[in-house]
């Protein structure tokens, strides 16, 4: 027995998965070739995030926790170059460490590195390990840290060790990042670059030190309430939110020199390209249901 | 090669357990914790088994109430290094307070245990199906082979950066054999795959959103209509057109027309709707978790047993 052909309204709602996959790839790509300057407004919570950092002092260091890998390089990486680059360009020291992924301080370190070449390219003074920054390394349990910062900073990394000058691995109060820091207050700030829920762990633990965010597009929504409710002094959110944080850098007097515009530029147009896709697919779908349905009834 | 009990001299701070670099008092510290845990273990695994669920009981109790104890109780204000307790309440409050970072330090030991147990388990389980020829027990063999080349090879690059040329290896002139190596494995295969792997989840979005966003009912409408607007909004193409042709009918910030950007009206889903909503979800997640967390405390999950 032959089949009845397909009407339209079907045809429309069972698009073969493979022709989707084709025209997103491709779409996606195009980016790649073409570079687009797309017009932006900041949203209140990024422009908050970029004054806070733009005002830090060269006096107190800040601490870091960055808990991204490569799995939410797409926002991630760029949210923590961005922040790199402030943070390089305006002195201000800092100690990094990690309590979600055992991976997380290299994937630091490495991007450190590739902001201290752009330095070096430009002719600025590269970023010196040690003497600028310090990476306290991994805590496996990120509640437990989070607890024990809050109670008694110096106890709770008194273990950690990273290299000195010459090499040696040295307790991190030995450094001249930390050399003054006794409590988890006197650190100026206290900025978390993450790609999971370690932001909430955070919020729920950590006080006496203003907090800010960058995350990604995911962990938008829930950690939005945090900024809401003013817990948060700043959040940079997903792409959108790292854009934000380049274009405030390009119209900046005060970073005409650093690479403002990279990945939040690069990679915003493959944002749109791919939102304006689904939404075609969205109506694609729908217009064929109603079509089906009304030439059912 | 390198000590790898190697570790800083232990200074006033230290806690009692740090002995010296190489010393004897730190081979005998390591040696009595290696055998009262071994010890402790056998002990418990030769337990009755009621006996059993009563010493884990008892443990989950002790370390529950020292965080319930350490939530509730008065917290120090401004305490000072050389500030005693007036009262038994405060004697308590410092006994918390400096107990904190040895228990977090003792759950952060734990919680790296857990790293060895899952990777522990990963070989057993990943071992077990090669040496019997199970079904698909090349992707097991694949995994294991992975993850002992990637310890090898990432000890031995870690190794050379602790040597006297470590300092030199900053630099990609300086590197050896081993460091390209490393770098090849973590930069250029396990952090590339990551990506890739997560990169997947695009595909796996739009085929969703096509064939499962339907307007079947009032709440697909809305969830819908939301959900466009949420995206239009993340697009400053579109948010900026918008915006223009809001300008165009009439500019002044305190005309009512104003109220129909786009980024007013995501902020007003944001604020008014979906904050609220995760607030709410997240009381009820906590509120979930306490209950949860009380059956843990006082032992009354049987399951497993």
């Amino acid at each position: 027995m032959s089949q009845a052909p397909r009407s339209l309204g079907d045809k429309l709602q069972s698009l073969p998965k493979p022709a989707l996959y084709i025209v997103l790839i491709i779409l996606t790509s195009i980016p790649l070739f073409a570079k687009v300057s797309i017009p932006n407004r900041p949203a209140k919570a990024s422009i908050d995030f970029y004054n806070l950092v733009k005002n830090l002092s060269a006096d107190k260091p800040i601490l870091i926790q960055t808990d991204w890998t490569t799995s939410t390089r797409g926002e991630s990486a760029g949210e923590f170059k961005s922040l790199m680059r402030m943070l390089m360009h305006k002195h201000v020291k800092f100690c990094i460490y990690s309590a979600g992924d055992p991976q997380a301080p290299q994937v630091a370190r490495d991007y450190i590195d590739i902001v201290n070449q752009e330095r070096k390219d430009h002719g600025d003074t590269p970023y010196v390990g040690w003497s600028d920054y310090v990476v306290a390394g991994y805590f496996p349990s990120a509640e437990a840290i989070s607890n024990s910062i809050t109670n008694n900073f110096r106890t709770a990394f008194q273990d950690k060790k990273d290299k000195n000058l010459q090499g040696t691995p040295t307790p991190i109060f030995e450094s001249p990042v930390l050399s003054n820091v006794n409590k988890v207050s006197d650190f100026s700030a206290m900025l978390i670059v993450t790609g999971s829920n370690t932001s909430n762990v955070a919020i729920e633990r950590i006080k006496h030190v203003p907090l800010a965010m960058m995350v990604t597009g995911v962990m938008g929504p829930e950690t939005q309430v945090y900024y809401d409710s003013g817990q948060l002094k700043g959040l940079v959110t997903g792409l959108k939110g790292l854009y934000d944080m380049e274009t405030q850098m390009v119209k900046d007097p005060d970073f005409s020199k650093e690479k403002s515009l990279d990945q939040g530029a690069a990679y915003y147009p493959t944002l749109h390209i791919a939102l304006v896709l689904m939404i075609l697919a969205v109506i694609i779908g729908n217009v064929g249901m109603f079509i089906s349905k009304r030439r059912a009834a | 090669m390198m000590d790898l009990l190697a570790q800083a001299a232990p200074t006033d701070n230290s806690p009692f357990w740090s002995g010296a670099n190489g010393s004897n008092a730190l081979w005998i510290g390591i040696l009595v914790a290696f055998l009262l845990g071994v010890g402790l273990i056998f002990l418990l695994i030769q337990a009755p088994v009621r006996a059993r669920r009563t010493i884990v009981a008892f443990f989950t109790f002790i370390s529950g109430g020292f965080y319930v104890l350490y939530y509730f109780w008065p917290q120090t204000i401004d305490r000072q290094k050389m500030d005693l307790p007036r009262t038994p309440l405060e004697g308590v409050s410092f006994w918390l307070e400096d107990a904190m970072p040895v228990v977090s330090q003792l759950t952060n030991i734990l919680a790296g245990f857990l790293l060895g147990l899952g990777i522990y388990s990963l070989w057993r389980v990943h071992g077990r199906k090669v040496i019997k020829m199970q079904k698909d027990w090349i992707f097991s063999f694949v995994l294991l082979a992975s993850s002992i080349l990637m310890v090898v090879v990432g000890y031995m690059d870690w190794a050379t950066k602790q040597g006297p040329d470590g300092p030199k290896l900053s630099e990609h002139a300086n590197w050896h054999t081993i460091n390209y190596a490393r770098d090849f494995l973590f930069e250029g295969f396990l952090q590339q795959m990551d990506a890739a792997m997560f990169s997947i989840i695009a595909f796996f979005i739009l085929s969703a959103a096509y064939r499962a966003f339907r307007i079947r009912s009032v709440e697909a409408t809305v969830l819908l209509a939301t959900a466009l607007i949420v995206m239009l909004s993340l697009m400053g193409a579109v948010t900026n057109a918008w915006q223009g042709a809001i300008n165009h009918i009439n500019p002044s910030p305190d005309a009512f027309v104003q109220n129909f950007s786009l980024d007013t009206i995501r902020s007003w889903l944001t604020n008014s709707v979906q904050t609220p909503s995760i607030r709410g979800i997240d009381f009820g997640i906590g509120i979930g978790s306490l209950a949860m967390g009380l059956r843990l405390w006082l032992s009354l999950e049987r399951t497993g047993s």
